[in-house]
């Protein structure tokens, strides 16, 4: 048989196989036409990045005039040898001081004023709350129509970093930089620093070091509507607080960036998976970067990794991987070593479309994480040992004077500073919007709702304490 | 420095998620509908089982809408759809009880005792069911779709030399596997 032969007898096979005509099944037109009213929109991008909006929006876009722009921007390397690994002094966390009926404050992103774009997204603005409190803003004003998002407490509670441009996810931005505000205890805000990110990036989202001396955040220049796009060329910036100087590093499709507990090292999870050999630096992989010394390690070579979270005590990184983006029951939860002397499974073999991946408490001893029930929207929110002995699956979420009629399921949990609460942000099919809701672990304490209406898409929310609190 | 403003206080100000994603939903369910069809032929061209075919469609409109901030111009919607359809697809393929198999003995059966169209249907679909999830993808896009080397490569986000290197290997092992077919036939 030729090839011609063989060619012609593949498209005769498919136009058998697949009629012409054939057209989709009635209740698949039913079903997919019900998905805006039943699916919350939540780009898997953004939820898996606690610290990032990196695959979120724009893409393909230029950062030379961003860089040449004097900003004091310094290349380094995207990846030295690997050297020995650093000293992790052990940082116990400290005491909480936050009264334990308000576990402090919590900003949040809502949608603004701004006319909707063509697709009907909007501009957003930045909230701060607390438990039984009403929602205020406290950073722009309506005058603006800024888009302002991932709001993210200092360590200390005395500043809020947040991301902001001019645009919409639809509309395109201009002008993107990281922002950086003066707290004081009434909640409001003052900029003190700006770090100017430029061309048409999203706005960022950051991450603080422990010491708060320096903070760190995606820039991405690959497309997301062309998500097996090679990466080279998407960054990570990590800028001092003090004088606004930025180090970029190169090459970097990051997911998710985490400081160590003493704030020397950056652990940034680059990647996603489908590597093609040579094209494509989306490996998920896990690399620990020490800003002192500029050195840059891998420690989990590429394996899908996506999100991870520090042991409070920076001697171990729980981490989350998997094959697919997680619709598939393939993810799994592994905590490693930082000094590589061994690693450990504590979960397989489920699938997690919604979360951030793990987090570990503040207290150390329990890490937070959510999987699919089966393969449905709603997720289980578990707590496992560090040591992956024990693991409880936490009951679904109810309200007092709720019966279970309502299905509250969870988006993404996160702890309190004071490692007593868990905070979700949770969904219900076919209401818009999600609603913040902290459940106490006391047992016999109720849940109680902070907020509702926040944004559904995007890090929406960060957990701290004003100074005077 | 620039300071912050007044202090809002939500409760007074309308809230604008809903109109927002009754926008987001109408432009969504438009979309969906123009390219539901053409979207499920291509998913049973990969698949070929018509239930398969049905829940990785939906699954790739569930994906779509959940990424649907990422869609900048809803005139490029078919190829960004595409894309996320083609890795659901590839991603059943994967799956565990769909890998690759062995398949001389379907072979020798398919074409040992028939004649005709049935079995030469059986021989290929045997033998693209054998071929790699990537190299089902490309033969389909290939030769169901009648896209070019270029258009495969731009939709699937990879060079065109990989798309070459892919279609080459796998019309290599589908031409063994024919070959092999018929000249079992051949000798009965």
């Amino acid at each position: 048989m030729t090839d011609r032969e063989l060619e012609a007898r593949l498209e005769a096979f498919y136009r058998t196989e697949v009629g012409e005509g054939e057209t989709s099944p009635l209740v698949l037109r039913r079903d997919v036409a019900a998905i805006p009213r039943t699916i919350p929109q939540r780009p898997r991008w953004f939820g898996r990045s606690r610290g990032l909006t990196l695959l979120a929006a724009a893409a393909l876009l230029l950062i030379g005039g961003a860089m040449g722009a004097g900003s004091g921007l310094v290349k380094v390397p995207s990846l030295v040898p690997p050297v020995p690994a650093p000293t992790n002094p052990v940082a116990s966390p400290s005491p909480s001081s936050v009264r334990p009926a308000a576990n402090g404050w919590i900003a949040f992103t809502r949608s603004g004023s701004g006319a909707p774009g063509p697709n009907g997204w909007v501009e957003r603005d930045i909230y701060l709350v607390r438990e039984g409190g009403v929602a205020r803003r406290i950073v722009g004003s309506d005058a603006e129509i800024l888009d302002q998002i991932c709001p993210v407490f200092s360590p200390d509670g005395r500043r809020l970093a947040h991301g902001e441009a001019d645009g919409t996810v639809d509309r395109g931005y201009q002008g993107a930089a990281l922002v950086i505000s003066d707290i004081v205890a009434d909640g409001n805000a003052s900029e003190s620093r700006r770090i100017d990110v430029g061309g048409t990036h999203p706005p960022p989202c950051a991450a603080w070091s422990a010491d708060g001396r320096r903070i760190a955040f995606g820039v991405p220049l690959t497309d997301p509507g062309n998500p097996d796009r090679p990466a080279a060329g998407s960054e990570v910036w990590v800028a001092s607080v003090a004088d606004g100087h930025v180090d970029v590093l190169s090459d970097l499709l990051a997911t998710d960036l985490e400081w160590s507990p003493d704030g020397s090292l950056l652990a940034i999870a680059s990647g996603q998976t489908d590597l093609v050999p040579g094209q494509s630096l989306r490996d998920g992989s896990i690399r620990l970067y020490d800003a002192d010394s500029g050195d840059m390690r891998i420690l989990v070579g590429p394996s899908g990794v996506s999100s991870m979270t520090w042991s409070p005590d920076g001697s171990r990184i729980a981490y989350q991987r998997g094959s697919s983006d997680g619709g598939a029951m393939d993810q799994e939860i592994r905590v490693i070593q930082v000094d590589g002397s061994g690693e450990y499974l504590i979960d397989r073999g489920f699938g997690a479309i919604y979360g951030v991946g793990p987090v570990w408490s503040p207290t150390g001893d329990r890490i937070v994480y959510q999987k699919m029930k089966g393969g449905t929207e709603a997720h289980y929110v578990l707590l496992a040992t560090p040591d992956g002995a024990s693991k409880v699956v936490l009951p679904d979420l109810r309200l007092p004077g709720e019966d279970g009629s309502v299905d509250r399921r969870p988006d993404s949990v996160t702890w309190s500073p004071d490692g007593k609460e868990l905070l979700y942000s949770v969904w219900v099919s076919g209401r818009t919007g999600r609603a913040l809701i902290s459940r106490p672990l006391d047992a016999g304490a109720d849940p109680v709702v902070i907020q509702e209406g926040i944004d559904p898409s995007g890090e929406n929310r960060s957990w701290g304490r004003l100074p005077d609190d | 420095m620039k300071q912050s403003s007044e202090v809002v206080v939500l409760a007074d100000r309308p809230s604008l998620v809903a109109g927002e994603e009754t926008g987001r939903a109408a432009a969504f369910t438009r979309l969906a509908d123009e390219h539901l069809d053409r979207a499920y032929r291509l998913a049973r061209a990969i698949l070929r089982e018509p239930a398969e075919a049905e829940d990785a469609t939906h699954d790739a409109f569930v994906q779509a809408w959940r990424r649907w901030e990422t869609l900048r111009d809803p005139a490029r919607f078919e190829p960004w759809f595409d894309r996320i359809l083609v890795n659901t697809c590839r991603d059943r393929l994967r799956a565990p009880g769909r890998q690759a198999t062995d398949i001389s003995a379907e072979v020798a059966l398919a074409t040992g005792d028939h004649a005709g169209r049935t079995e030469d249907r059986a021989v290929l679909g045997n033998a693209i069911a054998a071929l790699s999830p990537d190299h089902q993808v490309v033969v389909a896009l290939r030769f169901y779709r009648d896209m070019t080397i270029d258009d495969i490569a731009n939709r699937l986000g990879i060079p065109s030399g990989t798309v070459q290197s892919r279609l080459h290997y796998a019309l290599k092992r589908l031409h063994e596997a024919i070959d092999a077919g018929d000249s079992k036939g051949t000798q009965r």
